[in-house]
């Protein structure tokens, strides 16, 4: 529980100088609260968008945190997922016609095997050509946004569509949503790429704690020197972590490509790969904890679009800074607590002395 | 007029959180223009006491008084303007600056505009120079010194600072014989200008050549103090080690089997960016151990490296049979590697923070990395023999969950054997400096294990840089210097082992490379 | 003939922003603060000049506020990396979000909408002399050229160097590194500035919602490849500037007959950056501050 506290603290700080910035712009920070819980929990449907929003950042933040623990920094989880996406689309265009117990999951797998491709040039670049991480993954990023570009607005455009946008994937490859299925969600476009998202969560926790692999991963982040010396390779573990930390982001997309819009639209990853970053950060010690800032972060977002309309002054960009103050917050936890050891010892000691 | 007296009244230092008394009520007092050996095993409080004279720590109870008035340091600021100076036993110099850069940083004199004025600095230098000794090429980068240069650069900043009084902490550890030789000169030299200079170690050889008074702590107390002329040189020994002088282990005759060695290696050769070795031959056999001495940097790690092959070197090198590929690939390397783990390789690596541990995982964690290798981990089984180890090998934890980082010393590297000598039977284990930073009880406990493992029939070979340890071990003794063997010694045979001849392997290697 | 001259002047026109954030980021980098923030500088500086611009009419004003928001910017960031320990490029890139979601709202509530400031008169934006290509252009090789200098000859230089290699060095003198890596991160940020006005009041009519599209990270990776040194830094920064000028020429341009999509064009000053990155290394050479992103406990 004790190792909680810091994360609460963490969300309180933030939550408190987002409220001093609102101030600060002319509207009350009440109003601001109500709106965004209104927004992500108000209603059914409004829940439902919550968790569609959570989902992407549930792949992207299990992405970043896996890696995180093989010691490595993944920044490229936008540019994975806008890969795998393109990936999905591209297969659920080509292959129409495939029957649906084959389909989707071929999507999936593809959207995890271009994710795991991107992600695995950096790990290269950084194995073989000493090419830090987070730069070769900024850099992919970019990258990856002409290609997608590419491919959405001339190889497989739908040029009957005034949107940029590519042609619909076949009826096969369409994951469920969730209001049919089970009648939860509301009239969001909520779908059972959301249980895939869990199902990963699930996997990862488990390979990370219980096999030999997952322990390899985090002996190599946590201690490489010495894993090394007990004739692990480094370099081969961090090839195949940073792989698979690509292809979880890959998946990202299944929840917007094969679950809602049934295409690849540009811009489909929203910056998702980016707050992932803050989802593991915030929750990223355990994949429950990914899950739990993921739903918290796509509430976030999706009680903040309601911000346009119903204030004066404030958008729906006050979203990322709250999610950029948590980040900053979490980030110097260790000075939180540094501080409030201090605190507690000055009080103990004029205690003392008082006695 | 001379300044420099220090004296110590009543000084406690309680550590937080463990309550633990560093130092215990030690009071001492020292007198100007002499060099004084601050005595005491790993652990003793000699450093801390040296710290908080110079303000690095400060004392819980008891005041220190310089030249008559008790000194309150602040900072280490305070202490240089006082005329206080200590060289830390890892240096703090800028690698990637010239000599003369490292002097002035800091307090440089500047021409206006923040522009430096190197000849002025060096010309004040020069004059304030108390032993030629001291004189190095002002312009060269300090990273292209040797480690003996490299701690003249650290006086040469007290003495820029005008200090008075200077403390080195172990300051001969990283030395070879010849240049501990000319920092003693040196010192001498200091010494002759009217300065105060404190020496803390726990070698005794250098304190009876070259020191005008020793104190010994002993577990945060003073145990004595005296004139070096006055006192022999047992006397220190039961002051530093106490009453019981712990007894040898049983040195067990065995009957070597060389057809069979568990380490062979002709011809190798590496290069890398710390050092190099030229064309080593030597073998190891069961039941016998292999000490290497050396000073520290004379190629133990590069040999180490090479023959668990996580580097690429030349020439041929075969370890429990299997051969060791000079050829440097990660992949192949590690199979190797965790092949010879496998098969009864146990290895303790030089540096345990790093290369032996885990840190931040739990003593049950790390008491089986490595050598567990089933896909789905059981890790049920792994307490249970995280619990045999510690009871077998004295490793004292709060709990077997206790995060390694806050085991001592000691614990931890008890910890590492436990691990490398139980998991599997043991035929060949490779020691880098079994004992570094480990209290006296470890010592012992230590030594003892690797003498077993040796009546058990293992091959060892121990490398270390404590003379003592290697010829309280070896069977055999090979001298490292440069990168290259300057000597062999037998325990039995031969002239046995003699510290002087033995130094003087260590001087001539040194004098063969350069 | 005229396209070289096209290509020449554009080279340098898109170097000026690279420059500027690849110095900044070299003085910051060198003190041991590393700086994945420059693209956020960047966008901070180029908002709050073009928004000042807009607001009084005065350019020099806008100059000396894009400066200081960047070096304010760099201060804070300098503060936040420093003295609470954490990873300075966990910082870095909260701090980039952190900038990319307060622009868009601070724009709405000055100009009403999230996508920039208005369009900048001509008067408002920087005057005639100022404005050239070459001057901004001339200006930051002159910091260059300061640079170079200034770290081998002055004592702010040896401070700097030092606090990035051996920070106990300063420390046991009595100075305290932490303060020499937040001011560094504070000048880093004005240098930065001029870069971010370049983009929105020299070469652009104002302030564009993410404006500088990734120049701050190919910044980073020009500071890497020039080994954190001053003179190869810059030379890094024309070759990039030369690959954008190139991607740029080549838009909407037919290559051996077939229409290359503009999308695909756009990614050659990536390319190009990884592949020098991706070459230069793997060896030798590289000169990384020992200490960076390392903290300290004085």
């Amino acid at each position: 529980m004790t190792r909680l506290v810091p994360v609460f603290v963490s969300i309180l700080i933030a939550v408190l100088l987002t409220s001093i910035l609102t101030l600060a712009l002319g509207e009350s920070p009440l109003v601001v609260a109500e709106v965004l819980l209104r927004g992500s929990i108000g209603t059914p449907t409004a829940f439902g968008y919550t968790l569609y929003y959570a989902t992407p950042l549930i792949f992207t933040g299990l992405a970043v945190a896996w890696a995180l623990k093989a010691g490595l920094f993944n920044i490229g989880a936008e540019g994975q997922m806008t890969m795998g996406g393109i990936a999905m689309a591209a297969v659920g265009i080509v292959l129409a016609d495939l029957p649906g117990f084959i389909a989707w999951p071929l999507a999936v797998f593809a959207g995890f095997l271009a994710g795991a491709f991107w992600g695995g040039m950096v790990a290269w670049l950084k194995i073989r050509r000493g090419v830090h991480e987070v730069l070769g993954s900024i850099l992919f990023n970019f990258i990856s946004y002409g290609i997608a570009g590419f491919v959405i607005l001339d190889l497989l455009r739908n040029h009957e569509s005034q949107n940029p946008e590519t042609l619909p994937i076949g009826q096969s490859y369409h994951l469920q949503a969730l209001s049919d299925l089970v009648g939860i969600g509301g009239t969001s476009p909520l779908n059972t790429a959301f249980f895939l998202a869990l199902a990963v969560a699930l996997l990862v926790d488990v390979v990370l704690q219980r096999t030999l692999f997952g322990l390899r991963i985090r002996w190599t982040g946590g201690a490489p020197e010495f894993a090394r010396r007990s004739g692990v390779s480094i370099s081969a573990t961090t090839l195949k972590a940073f792989a698979i930390s690509g292809g979880i982001a890959g998946l990202a997309g299944a929840s917007a490509v094969l679950g809602y819009m049934h295409k690849a639209r540009e811009g489909f990853a929203a910056g998702a790969g980016f707050v992932g970053i803050a989802v593991a950060l915030l929750g990223g010690a355990r994949a429950w904890g990914v899950v739990a800032a993921a739903i918290l972060f796509g509430g976030l977002q999706k009680g903040s679009l309601d911000l346009d309309l119903d204030t004066e002054n404030i958008s729906r960009d006050l979203a990322i800074v709250v999610q950029a103050l948590i980040v900053l917050a979490v980030a110097s936890r260790g000075a939180l607590v540094e501080l409030w050891l201090l605190l507690k010892a000055k009080y103990e000691s004029s205690k003392a002395r008082q006695v | 007029m001379q300044t420099g007296r220090v004296e110590f009244q009543n000084i406690t230092r309680i550590c937080e959180p463990s309550k633990y008394r560093a130092l215990d009520g030690v009071s001492a007092k020292f007198e100007a223009g002499q060099i004084h050996a601050v005595l005491g095993e790993n652990g003793a409080g000699k450093s801390t006491l040296m710290k908080i004279l110079f303000g690095l720590v400060r004392p819980n109870e008891g005041t220190v008084h310089v030249n008559g008035s008790v000194a309150k340091f602040a900072s280490p600021t305070d202490a240089i303007r006082t005329g206080l100076g200590m060289v830390q036993q890892h240096f703090s110099l800028v690698e990637t600056l010239s000599v003369i850069d490292n002097i002035m940083l800091g307090h440089e004199s500047t021409l206006g505009g923040g522009r430096l004025d190197r000849a002025r600095a060096i010309q004040e230098l020069e004059e304030a120079l108390p032993s030629e000794d001291l004189r190095l090429d002002w312009n060269r980068l300090v990273g292209e010194l040797s480690i003996g240069e490299q701690q003249r650069v650290e006086i040469l900043k007290l003495i820029a600072r005008k200090a008075q009084i200077l403390v080195l902490d172990e300051p001969t550890a990283v030395l070879s014989p010849r240049e501990i030789e000319s920092l003693f000169k040196i010192l001498k030299d200091l010494k002759a200008r009217g300065r105060t200079v404190f020496v803390i170690t726990h070698k005794l050889s250098e304190v009876f050549d070259h020191c005008d008074t020793w104190m010994v702590l002993r577990a945060g107390k003073f145990v004595g103090s005296g004139e070096i002329a006055k006192t022999t040189r047992s006397e220190i020994v039961r002051a530093m080690v106490g009453a019981d002088v712990p007894p040898l282990a049983d040195r067990v005759k065995m009957q070597v089997d060389l057809a069979k060695p568990a380490i062979r290696v002709s011809n190798l050769s590496a290069e890398t960016s710390s050092g190099r070795l030229g064309a080593l031959k030597f073998s190891v056999h069961p039941g016998e151990i292999v000490g290497i001495a050396g000073v520290d940097g004379s190629g133990q790690t590069e040999l180490v490296n090479s023959l668990i092959g996580i580097q690429s070197f030349s020439g041929e090198v075969e370890v429990l049979g299997n051969r060791v590929e000079g050829t440097f690939d990660e992949t192949q390397a590690s199979n190797c590697l965790a092949g010879l783990l496998a098969s009864g390789l146990a290895l303790v690596s030089e540096d345990r923070h790093h290369q032996g541990l885990w840190m931040d995982q739990s003593v049950w964690l790390n008491a089986n990395l490595g050598y567990k290798n089933e896909s789905w981990l059981h890790l049920g089984d792994w307490a249970t023999e995280a619990e045999r180890f510690a009871r077998e090998y004295d490793v004292r934890a709060p709990g077997l969950g206790t995060e390694v980082r806050n085991l001592s010393g000691g614990n931890q590297q008890k910890l590492i054997f436990a691990r490398e000598m139980m998991s599997r039977p043991v035929k060949l284990l490779i020691a880098h400096q079994p004992t570094r930073g480990v209290d006296l009880a470890a010592v012992q406990l230590i030594h003892g294990k690797i003498l077993a493992a040796r009546a058990a029939g293992a091959a060892v070979l121990v490398i270390s840089s404590e003379l003592d340890e290697l010829f309280a071990l070896s069977d055999r003794l090979l001298v490292m210097a440069g990168g290259v063997f300057s000597g062999e010694f037998f325990r039995e045979g031969g002239d046995g082992f003699d510290r002087d001849r033995v130094g003087d392997a260590m001087i001539l290697g040194k004098r063969g490379s350069t | 003939m005229d396209l070289v001259v096209a290509f020449l002047e554009s080279t340098i026109r898109l170097s000026v922003p690279l420059l500027f954030a690849a110095l900044g980021g070299l003085i910051s980098e060198r003190s041991g603060l590393a700086n994945v923030a420059l693209e956020g500088k960047l966008l901070i500086s180029a908002f709050v000049g073009a928004a000042v611009a807009a607001t009084t009419g005065n350019p020099w004003l806008a100059l000396t506020a894009g400066v200081l928001s960047g070096a304010l910017g760099g201060w804070i960031f300098g503060v936040l990396s420093v003295f609470t320990k954490a990873d300075h490029i966990v910082v870095g890139i909260a701090f980039n979000m952190l900038v990319a979601g307060i622009i868009p709202t601070v724009c709405r509530a000055m100009f009403g909408g999230t996508g920039g400031t208005p369009q900048l008169a001509i008067e408002t934006r920087m005057p005639a002399p100022i404005a050239g290509d070459f001057t901004f252009f001339g200006a930051a090789l002159l910091l260059c050229w300061m640079l170079h200098w200034g770290l081998r000859e002055t004592k702010w230089g040896l401070r700097l160097k030092a606090a990035g290699d051996q920070p106990v060095a300063l420390i046991v003198q009595g100075v305290n590194p932490n303060w020499i890596r937040v001011w560094a991160g504070a000048l880093a940020g004005a240098c930065v500035g001029f870069g971010g006005i370049d983009l929105s009041m020299v070469q652009g009519s104002g302030y564009i919602r993410d404006m500088a599209g990734g120049r701050g990270f190919i910044a980073l990776a020009a500071l890497i490849l020039g080994g954190w040194r001053p003179v190869p830094t810059a030379i890094a920064c024309l070759v990039f500037a030369a690959a954008d000028a190139t991607q740029m020429l080549l838009q909407g341009q037919k290559l051996f007959g077939f229409n290359v999509p503009n999308s695909l064009v756009q990614i050659v000053p990536y390319l190009v950056t990884i592949g020098v990155l991706a070459l230069r290394f793997g060896g030798k050479g590289m000169l990384a501050p020992k200490a960076i992103n390392q903290p300290i406990n004085p």
